[in-house]
């Protein structure tokens, strides 16, 4: 599978979660928890909302926009838009780093771990990763072709 | 982004170019990381007295709780049952719970926040063991009822055990449940997990996510209620 489609298939992922995230706020539904962890402590915390918006929300908004720049540079696959992959990098490590900050919160501070958060991290991770690549691949690329 | 998003489909950047990228791409991720710590960091504590907004807190059907899980408006009480104030707020709370959660307009959570000694953390082991009977609440208001005191055996375990029989509870289970302790880790995780949301004193009450601390009269306490019941709608 390539880079790019496997860019497509992560955020889609993220989109289901936060997006399963996003429901339960709105809907105020019990969360699933997945066996394990305390995902309504977490949600409950004030971590859980970045001024005012909650965090749900947010990564909601981000695997969005991961997921519309994933499938653009993948339709294009052959010259990827600049564009697309420095907004796929720059989103996934803001992304990333934020995640951390969170695990960190849910591990040293609340002392509890919600399931659907470490899977997002663990996304999140992921698709950081791939962008990283990518961006440098795509520096070396364009660079060479110029030399 | 836009701009230098563009320069290589065009095939014009050169090498400095596409460093400057990568550094460009890497400052603007930290920036807006470290923005974003920074603003959670900046959030409101609830700390101190009155209320402050939180997020909404959990729902669902749990042990320690009573009223409909859908109603829209859910409060969480953090609670130790020798705290004299929280004696007064379940006193307070009767009176909610036949205007509100009786209406299927409140569900109403108990949460163990057993800081004031030995016997806290014993009676709330004891209102557990009584939960595992479908009992919590009869045992709740048992505890809250005999109170005298704080750690001057009130609580003690054969008084504990006394509440239980007068409940006509299954005693050769429920002392099994106390004597082993089953439930300990589980009262101290909880305290815990309520100190990591900015609980710290009792009783406490998340009212849809809006902290409010003390044992507020009921006119008062309704009129959270209410606000909160607007804002659902």
């Amino acid at each position: 599978m390539s880079v790019a489609r496997a860019l497509v298939g992560l955020s889609a992922m993220g989109v289901a979660v936060s997006g399963y995230l996003t429901w339960h706020r709105i809907t105020n539904t019990q969360l699933w928890c997945a066996g394990f962890g305390s995902c309504d402590l977490v949600n409950a915390s004030r971590y859980a909302k970045l001024a005012g918006i909650p965090v749900a929300y947010l990564g909601l908004g981000m695997y969005l926009t991961l997921l519309a720049l994933s499938l653009w540079a993948a339709a294009r696959a052959q010259e990827p838009p600049l564009a697309a992959t420095l907004g796929i990098f720059v989103l996934s490590m803001s992304g990333f780093l934020f995640s951390l900050y969170l695990t960190g919160i849910e591990l040293f501070v609340l002392h509890a771990v919600c399931a659907w958060c470490v899977a997002s991290f663990l996304i999140i991770t992921a698709i950081f990763a791939l962008a990283a690549v990518n961006l440098a691949q795509q520096a070396k690329v364009t660079a060479r072709g110029e030399g | 982004m836009g701009k230098q998003g563009r320069r290589p489909a065009s095939g014009k950047p050169g090498n400095r170019g596409n460093k400057h990228l990568l550094w460009f791409g890497i400052a603007t991720g930290l920036v807006l990381a470290v923005g974003m710590i920074a603003l959670s960091l900046s959030g409101p504590r609830q700390s101190g007295a009155g209320s402050a907004s939180v997020s909404n807190d959990a729902s669902g059907t749990e042990r320690t709780a009573k009223g409909d899980p859908n109603a829209p408006v859910i409060i969480t009480m953090y609670s130790d049952f020798q705290c004299p104030y929280c004696a007064q707020a379940a006193e307070m709370l009767k009176q909610v719970e036949k205007d509100y959660i009786a209406k299927g307009k409140v569900y109403l959570i108990y949460r163990h926040f057993a800081f004031i000694g030995k016997e806290s953390v014993e009676a709330a082991e004891a209102a557990e063991c009584a939960a595992d009977q479908g009992k919590f609440w009869a045992y709740h208001d048992k505890l809250f009822a005999n109170q005298a005191g704080e750690n001057k055996g009130a609580f003690r375990p054969e008084r504990l055990k006394k509440f239980a029989q007068d409940l006509k509870l299954d005693m050769k289970a429920f002392n099994a449940c106390f004597d082993s302790h089953k439930y300990r880790n589980q009262i101290e995780a909880e305290r815990e997990q309520a100190k990591g949301i900015g609980v710290q004193t009792t009783p406490t009450f998340l009212v849809n996510g809006q902290m409010v601390l003390g044992a507020y009269p009921y006119q008062q306490f309704r009129q959270i209620i209410e606000d909160q019941l607007a804002r659902a709608q």
